[in-house]
């Protein structure tokens, strides 16, 4: 046997091409939005119901409203008991998700594509003819009840807790208030019947779907289960303005604990696709995206401080928030932060070609694999709708990801990587913790309860 | 339409291949599983199979250290690697163009990854794994538990009975010795099957798959872990241990049956019947209606060797975990004498069927799919049989294995709040 030459990659054999499929907008005889798209395949569908009622309309005190609204909605709905409803979907093998989100309140239901029809009656029904009894409500507010004083005990989840109290101002999970213990308690009955009447009934709302069938049959389906029902307001506009802080490291103790959860973050505008929005993507990307990214190289394959550590956009209608993410040996806490800092100092400086080349490769041939299942799709769509993207954003996007220039990069590095106004969430054995940070730093060190509530300011001098 | 062609072969030096075609997306992946896990340790030291699987991400002669990432991330796809208690797998899913990029770098380290493993290297991966421990059981709540229940299902020598994450003093202590005797033991052709499953050409793959892999030296297969006969406990083995947590848990377990069987697929069906929904026994008695479990749920753990049922309860406040438990084990045998009603077992064997249309949008949720059927039925096509199997299993069936694996005694670990971090 010929023995193969082994020290250089196969080249590939064609040129990669791949033309994004192109989604479809459709209106609703009463001007409703329904974005469409239909993949031949498998008989799959995917349907979502969009309002903007998200979490940023809770009342200040009523914490998790739109959260707890979502969790009622399918404890029953129309002619079915909670019971009866879960049996309905199990019987046909589709999955129902109620969940409110920053921004917008959305029901999803997915299923094999024959039984469209009835997939859309229980969205009609779950989102205008909840039952909304007082035992479900109980039982529903008890498990989230239970659910916050567990998340107490997961170091994630609480950073993730206060970094958003931190920079948002108000507790969010992810990208949702949650409730709070003294919320919690002061939401009833009448204010999530409330909620629904006048922040969910009343919306236009707008649909997403994914399916082997053809729009008309959909159309049909829809018409005929929300003609009638939907609203035709808009949302009112929240205030959703934020503050940039200093740089400062909240430690929240957690008394013997062998690791410390990492969680920093600033908020920043709303990110679109146009080339300075792009360039940013990129930049993150090298910084803190991937495997092969500053903070992977350095933190993990280098210096062996984690498992895993990352930085990412999340993105929302009128805003954004830029996260740093990593659990570290205590030990090593300090060190870490300072390597994280350091990459994003140097990432303002200096990027290198083959650093932007490989960062715009992944992201540019990476688009086709968004769109290889249904579910892949149907997000992409929600995509479209939440952020208010145009329909074509993914062509765009691609296009202005191969337009960006070093110039571009370097310049985006430097207009959204807010070092100086970096949050940090320390979740671990504060003792442990201070130790670890350079003197420099102590300076910007607070404690925390697991509320929030700041204990001692000067936490650094405390040693 | 849950049917999957596909075609197999071997090489010479005896890996076993299998490929598929699917035009759907100009995607490929290559889904390589070895037949080794952290059961094939046996006298070696915990978590050795786990950190293996780090460390052939650290380069091989033509393919330096973080390059595999790079090599795939640059082409847009994706790449990882997980390990079981029976099986090591590592896949890259990539655009079509670039197969033969998959098989390259596949192929480089089953066949070239000793010249390149230094002592640097398995330093950085075992502080890298050490934190992976501390992040996903040290550090996390109720995170102890399953390496817990292990120990009180599994006998001593039983392949099964230390978590795949291996134990901190075993990790810290592995060596490059190790490192190359777990290679040359169980990272041969013979100990491998490669499934390339995508919009390919299957003459031609064929054809790059020898190219590739051909040249690697073949040698024996290696020795299975000693065969454990089926087995139940003798007494109740119980434990309880104090953990940083709000609520207290229960965690009951049963030895059970191995993967794939009828009895497995049994199990599974008992999985939808006691826990899975609204409407499912326990879930509706204890989460539902009397509202005294903030969560229930019962899985059937299934390897090669073995299997284990595991039964999870968190109790609420004003809930005695001790009366808990007397009620739940009542429940459970309730259930098991109850009747099922038709529509009650048509509903739980639907969703089987759907999920089996859902799982066939991902090529590499295809091509890991047939591999796992291929390694434990010898079957890539096995779905197909598993939905036949489900059709004829009657609820008098299910009920009678779930008695048959959840009456005998039980392990029982009771996690309880009040300990530090």
């Amino acid at each position: 046997m010929i023995e193969l030459n082994r020290a250089q990659p196969p080249l590939p054999n064609a040129k990669s091409e791949f033309n994004l499929p192109k989604f479809e907008e459709k209106f609703l005889q009463n001007g409703s939005r329904v974005i469409f798209h239909q993949k031949l395949g498998l008989p799959i569908t995917t349907i979502t119901f969009i309002v903007e009622a998200g979490s940023k309309y809770d009342p200040a005190g009523g914490e998790g409203l739109a959260q707890l609204t979502a969790a009622l909605l399918d404890e029953g709905a129309g002619e079915f008991d909670s019971l009866a409803l879960s049996a309905l979907l199990e019987s046909k093998g589709l999955t129902l998700r109620v969940f409110a989100n920053n921004d917008y309140f959305e029901v999803n239901i997915s299923g094999l594509s024959e039984n469209i029809d009835l997939m859309l009656k229980i969205v009609s029904d779950v989102v205008y003819d909840p039952h909304f009894r007082m035992e479900d409500f109980e039982r529903e507010r008890d498990k989230i009840r239970n659910r916050i004083q567990q998340m107490k005990n997961q170091p994630e989840a609480m950073a993730w807790e206060l970094l958003d109290k931190i920079i948002q101002g108000r507790p969010n999970c992810y990208t949702f208030t949650s409730a709070n213990e003294e919320s919690i308690e002061e939401i009833t009955l009448s204010d999530v019947t409330f909620f629904h009447a006048e922040q969910i009934e009343p919306l236009k709302p707008v649909f997403t779907v994914v399916t082997d069938l053809p729009y008309n049959q959909v159309e049909t389906a829809i018409h005929k289960h929300f003609l009638g029902k939907m609203g035709a307001h808009e949302p009112e506009k929240p205030d959703t303005g934020f503050a940039l802080k200093d740089l400062r490291f909240f430690i929240l103790d957690r008394k013997g604990a062998p690791q410390t959860e990492i969680l920093g973050g600033f908020p920043t505008e709303s990110l679109r696709s146009s080339r300075e929005d792009e360039a940013f993507k990129l930049v993150n990307n090298l910084y803190g995206g991937h495997f092969n990214s500053r903070l992977m190289r350095n933190l993990r394959e280098e210096k062996g401080y984690t498992y895993g550590v990352g930085s990412f956009l999340i993105s929302m209608k009128d805003s954004s928030k830029f996260i740093i993410s990593a659990s570290v040996d205590t030990v090593n806490t300090g060190n870490a932060l300072l390597e994280i800092l350091k990459e994003m100092n140097d990432v303002r400086k200096n990027i290198s070609d083959e650093e932007l080349e490989f960062s715009r490769s992944q992201r540019v041939r990476g688009i086709p694999f968004m769109f290889e299942t249904y579910d892949m799709i149907s997000s992409l769509l929600r995509t479209i709708v939440e952020l208010q993207l145009p329909l074509d954003y993914f062509e765009n996007s691609r296009q202005e990801l191969t337009r960006v220039t070093m110039e571009d990069a370097i310049s985006a590095a430097n207009h959204y990587l807010k070092l100086e106004n970096l949050q940090f969430v320390l979740v671990g054995d504060r003792e442990g913790i201070l130790k670890t940070i350079p003197q420099p730093l102590l300076r910007g060190v607070v404690e925390i309860n697991d509320r929030g509530k700041v204990i001692r300011r000067d936490a650094g001098g405390n040693l | 339409m849950t049917h999957i062609e596909y075609e197999r072969f071997s090489l010479e030096n005896g890996l076993e291949v299998i490929l598929g075609k699917n035009s759907q997306n100009p995607i490929i992946a290559v889904n390589l599983l070895y037949h080794v896990g952290s059961g094939n340790e046996g006298a070696r030291k915990s978590g050795l199979a786990h950190l293996f699987e780090h460390m052939m991400f650290q380069g091989s002669v033509n393919v330096p250290k973080g390059m595999h990432f790079r090599f795939v991330q640059e082409t847009g796809g994706s790449l990882n690697a997980n390990t079981t208690f029976d099986r090591t797998v590592y896949y890259d899913k990539l655009p079509a163009t670039h197969l033969e990029l998959g098989l390259w770098l596949e192929a480089d380290r089953m066949g070239w990854f000793l010249p390149a493993l230094v002592q640097e290297t398995l330093t950085n991966q075992i502080d890298v794994v050490k934190n992976e421990r501390l992040e996903r059981y040290d550090n996390a709540p109720y995170g102890l538990g399953f390496e817990k229940v292990l120990k009180l299902v599994f006998p001593e020598g039983h392949p099964y009975r230390s978590p795949v994450i291996g134990a901190m003093k075993d990790i810290v202590s592995i060596n490059p010795d190790d490192v190359r005797e777990f290679f040359t033991t169980f990272y041969t052709p013979a100990n491998a099957t490669l499934v390339v499953y995508g919009d390919l050409e299957i003459e031609k793959t064929k054809g790059l798959v020898n190219k590739y892999f051909g040249e690697i030296k073949g040698a024996p297969k290696p020795t299975p872990p000693a065969k454990f006969e089926p087995f139940t406990l003798s007494e109740n083995h119980e434990e309880i241990y104090t953990d940083k947590v709000f609520l207290p848990k229960l965690l009951f377990a049963w030895p059970s049956v191995v993967a794939f069987t009828r009895e497995d697929i049994a199990l599974a069906l008992a999985g939808d019947f006691l826990t899975s929904s609204k409407n499912s026994r326990l879930h509706k008695k204890f989460v539902f209606t009397d509202e005294s479990l903030q969560s229930v749920g019962f899985t059937n753990y299934t390897g090669k060797y073995h299997g284990m049922n595991l039964l999870s309860a968190t109790v609420k406040p004003g809930f005695d975990p001790a009366e808990m438990e007397k009620e739940i084990i009542d429940e459970l045998h309730k259930a098991i004498r109850s009747e099922v009603t038709p529509e009650e077992m048509e509903r739980i064997k639907y969703n089987y069927k759907v999920q089996a249309v859902y799982s066939l949008q991902s090529v590499n949720g295809i091509a890991s799919r047939m591999n796992e059927f291929n390694f434990y039925t010898g079957n890539p096509d096995q779905m197909a049989v598993i939905l036949e199997e489900i059709d004829s299993i009657t609820p008098e069936e299910m009920l009678s294995v779930i008695q048959k694996y959840t009456t005998e005694n039980y392990a029982r670990l009771l996690i309880v709040p009040g300990g530090e971090a």
